[in-house]
């Protein structure tokens, strides 16, 4: 009853929606890159948004699926194929046991996300399912998955007589699209924005900036013209997912899910946790941009994200009850 | 874009154990996070004053704060805006909680004198685990036992738990024994290293890179996941350090 890695992909791990209330004694929330596409796969197969989930980086691994499963994927579009047929992400798929899912292309995005219905039987530390990098009780073992590891699934299904021979995308796929839109990624002004000169402060919303590679589940390393002004190290704070921190070279990083809970470079913006899972998509070829916002806009348009994922939630588990035996 | 006037936070004045009235302001991070700051320094009064705000936040639960973090001038409040009520006084849940949050430290008065956790760690300052002991005490003119004595001398307060899980940020260390960061930070710092950086000494928790002087080791498991308290130091404990032998050290960490 579970997933196989029968090989392995560059860095496949289980996450959620990240571990908070221990920030105080440097224990960082982690959970998914892109929260947003997670939540999706669950809503699509009925599960709560919160529920653990495989993260996925390309190379992506080869899966074989032990067990019938109701399965989504979410996130990036690497041309999933199961059994060699090609399957759309943002699709509820019930798949049968002895399925295989591989990966052809890096077609758009950066990060992927697949959900089993009923969640994977994991055991939580410190009440979250992510993987913190080397404590073996959170996550799979704390680490990254390997060949051979085997996911196991927390609930068994039966599928109706509509059942599959080897797997069926169900009919449906939500009305919204996945964090795929390039317009900018908008920002509150944080702590330290004062301390650029006039000219960068502008240079922020109006440059291009490019996403390096070295960027990682840790931040995001980003090149754009240097920004100058009164700079100087601090002492150090707390930093968040989405602090944008001024490095002594007049570069800038974007924090992201496994940052550190404290920081000493100066915090000059911060993105709005609304386009957290849009930055985390963002293409490495695509010039970014910042804009703007204030707090009640960016308060505002999250709270239309998570009211859009919790009717998807409540579409897809009312349809799917039909497939599946009680 | 300007922010709505009305989005201006309170300063409040808290008075510290020494009688200086330091000022509390609010400063925005994002859309779910605000920090209540005092004067930028590492600072046993300002310390008293965060430690303060921050146990008074801790007393009660508020609604919505997911996590409050105590730094070494600052506590930060991250919230989650779809616990809170909107409600038609406040332009966001942020201001909702900023009120609760402020309802609570506003006329908070500091016991002098602070108590605080006492904890005692050994510490082997043997040069095989101590890899910048001997250049560092070169560069600032003393001998190894003259910097090792300096370092346990006097007992050092945590100011802030961050860098990696159990990190504990110590100060102040004796103005003679201050000492810069490496340029060029080490791969792999040994876990239980401890360590100086500027006014601050601390140990590291696990293995990592890092770039702090390292005059000591040890063998006290600083992070311990599997335990109910996964930290050894807490903000505002005072830790006492106390030198052993290279042989009790290896003593010590096979116990």
């Amino acid at each position: 009853m579970s997933i196989r890695i029968i090989k392995k992909g560059s860095l496949d791990s289980m996450q959620d929606l990240g571990r908070f209330g221990y920030q105080h004694l440097g224990i960082p929330p982690g959970g998914a890159l892109d929260t947003w596409s997670l939540q999706i796969a669950n809503s699509l197969v009925g599960n709560k948004l919160e529920e653990a989930g495989l993260e996925i980086f390309f190379p992506a691994p080869t899966l074989l699926f032990e067990a019938d499963a109701v399965i989504a994927i979410s996130g990036a579009d690497w041309q999933p194929y199961l059994q060699g047929m090609p399957v759309e992400i943002n699709r509820t798929i019930l798949v049968k046991k002895g399925c295989v899912l591989t990966f052809q292309h890096p077609k758009a995005g950066r990060v992927m996300y697949i959900a089993v219905r009923g969640g994977f039987q994991l055991n939580a530390w410190l009440g979250s399912f992510s993987t913190q990098w080397g404590v073996p009780s959170s996550g799979f073992r704390g680490r990254a998955l390997d060949k051979q590891d085997q996911l196991p699934f927390r609930d068994t299904v039966e599928f109706t007589t509509q059942a599959p021979e080897s797997f069926l995308p169900l009919p449906w796929k939500p009305a919204f699209k996945n964090s795929s839109s390039t317009t900018p990624i908008r920002l509150i002004r944080d702590t330290h924005f004062n301390l650029l000169d006039e000219v960068s402060k502008e240079q922020l919303t109006c440059a291009s900036f490019t996403i390096l590679p070295p960027s990682n589940r840790m931040g995001f390393i980003v090149k754009g013209p240097s920004l100058t002004g009164t700079y100087r190290e601090l002492i150090s704070a707390a930093v968040r997912r989405g602090t944008i921190q001024w490095l002594p070279d007049g570069q800038i990083i974007i924090l992201m899910a496994d940052h550190p809970t404290t920081g000493g470079y100066p915090r000059i913006a911060q993105v709005i946790t609304a386009d957290l899972s849009r930055l985390a998509q963002w293409p490495a070829s695509l010039p970014l941009h910042f804009e703007w916002v204030n707090r009640s806009n960016a308060e505002q348009i999250y709270r239309e994200q998570i009211f859009l994922l919790a009717q998807l939630q409540n579409a897809a588990g009312n349809r799917l009850a039909s497939y599946l035996e009680r | 874009m300007e922010e709505n006037p009305n989005y201006l936070a309170p300063t409040i004045q808290i008075t510290a154990p020494n009688g200086e009235v330091l000022f509390v302001s609010v400063e925005w991070n994002g859309d779910q996070s605000f920090s209540l700051v005092c004067r930028e320094a590492m600072d046993e009064n300002i310390h008293a004053v965060i430690r303060a705000i921050w146990q008074a936040l801790q007393s009660y639960p508020l609604p919505g704060v997911t996590d409050i973090i105590p730094a070494i001038h600052s506590v930060t409040i991250v919230f989650d805006p779809l616990k809170i009520a909107n409600t038609p006084n406040h332009p966001t849940a942020g201001e909702a909680i900023l009120e609760a949050v402020m309802s609570r430290v506003t006329d908070l008065s500091i016991h002098a004198p602070l108590l605080k956790r006492q904890v005692s760690i050994p510490v082997c300052y043997d040069t095989s685990l101590a890899p910048d002991l001997i250049t560092l005490s070169a560069q600032l003119s003393l001998s190894s036992d003259e910097l090792v004595s300096l370092h346990h001398s006097n007992p050092y307060t945590v100011y802030m738990l961050g860098f990696l899980p159990g990190f504990a940020y110590m100060g102040i260390v004796d103005a003679r024994i201050t000492a810069p960061r490496h340029a060029r930070p080490r791969s792999r710092v040994p876990a239980g290293s401890v360590a100086i950086a500027a006014q601050q000494t601390g140990i590291y928790p696990s293995e990592s890179p890092g770039g702090w002087q390292l005059i000591g080791r040890t063998p006290i498991r600083m992070f311990h996941p599997e335990a109910a308290i996964p930290c050894f130091l807490q903000p505002g404990d005072e830790v006492t350090f106390y030198p052993i032998s290279l042989k009790e050290y290896h003593q010590l960490i096979t116990e």
